[in-house]
């Protein structure tokens, strides 16, 4: 149950499905540069490959949150459910005096509101985020984790020489 | 060396993936690395478009996902078939024979 409030409040943070999808994607870079690394290149155009192995970071990235957002037929028939419900619940609640039934009229409206709350709540995925939220690592070694950009003697980034590797 | 990998089908991705997934849960690079092993670099399989077929079949139920610690004790997003993946991955690689097989005819026929 706390998981499932803890979902519930986070989904709230839009922020976080955003970093999720963006720790995900990271995550693959880093890996894919480690393995470039453990090849024999230099942790800088180790990353430099695989960025561009890995293609438009920031276009996927938007495809991906954009996909995550979109409602599936699923969750379209739930959310009419709840909605009827809501309106059932709200329509005996006012045309009723008799209290066993405003009850039921209760219920129905609650069991819609706790129920889109929840949905909206698993739209982003069973997820726990750590209390503070720390910049992405690449998960590269202590040297690469600053990714400093540095030239060879013809002037070209690490991006440009495994370019012209790759050619 | 000459570039004799050809692009990806249309659709033929979820099927790699959902084929993928069968063995065990992984993460998506997991995954992509898995892909291109099988597919011994005939295939041009471009790693990030990956994700949004990931996200795409999360949405439609047939994979699902958790985040663990990989293998490097680092935190990933791993995916797993669900019984609705089970389903359409047995669909879909029945529609594939099916299509392979009509083109081969076609191609044989001509």
């Amino acid at each position: 149950m706390n998981s499932h409030l803890d979902l519930l409040l986070k989904r709230f943070d839009r922020a976080a499905f955003e970093c999720e999808v963006e720790e995900e994607l990271k995550f693959h870079i880093g890996m894919q540069a480690q393995a470039y690394e453990r090849q024999g290149l230099t942790p800088e155009e180790a990353f430099a490959k695989a960025a561009l192995r890995f293609g438009d970071f920031t276009q996927i990235k938007t495809q991906c949150i954009r996909i995550g957002k979109q409602s599936g037929v699923r969750t379209l028939a739930m959310r009419i459910l709840f909605t009827v419900a809501f309106l059932l619940g709200v329509l005996i609640r006012i045309s009723s005096w008799e209290f066993h039934l405003t009850r039921v009229g209760d219920l129905l409206i609650m069991i819609a509101v706790f129920g889109s709350l929840l949905l909206y709540a698993k739209r982003s995925g069973p997820t726990v985020f750590s209390a503070e939220r720390k910049p992405f690592q690449l998960g590269l070694n202590k040297a690469s984790d600053s990714l400093p950009l540095s030239f060879d003697d013809k002037g070209r980034t690490p991006f440009e020489r495994v370019r012209a590797d790759d050619r | 060396m000459a570039n004799t990998r050809t692009d990806l089908m249309q659709g033929t991705l979820e099927l790699l993936i959902l084929k993928t997934l069968t063995r065990e849960h992984m993460h998506g690079y997991g995954i992509a690395q898995r892909i291109h092993e099988a597919v011994d670099d005939l295939l041009k399989v471009e790693d990030g478009s990956l994700y949004p077929a990931l996200y795409r079949m999360e949405k439609r139920g047939w994979i699902a996902s958790e985040w663990g610690a990989s293998e490097n004790n680092r935190r990933a997003k791993f995916y797993k078939l669900t019984r609705a993946g089970r389903q359409q991955l047995s669909a879909q690689s029945v529609n594939w024979e099916r299509i392979s097989q009509a083109i081969t005819k076609v191609l044989q026929s001509a």
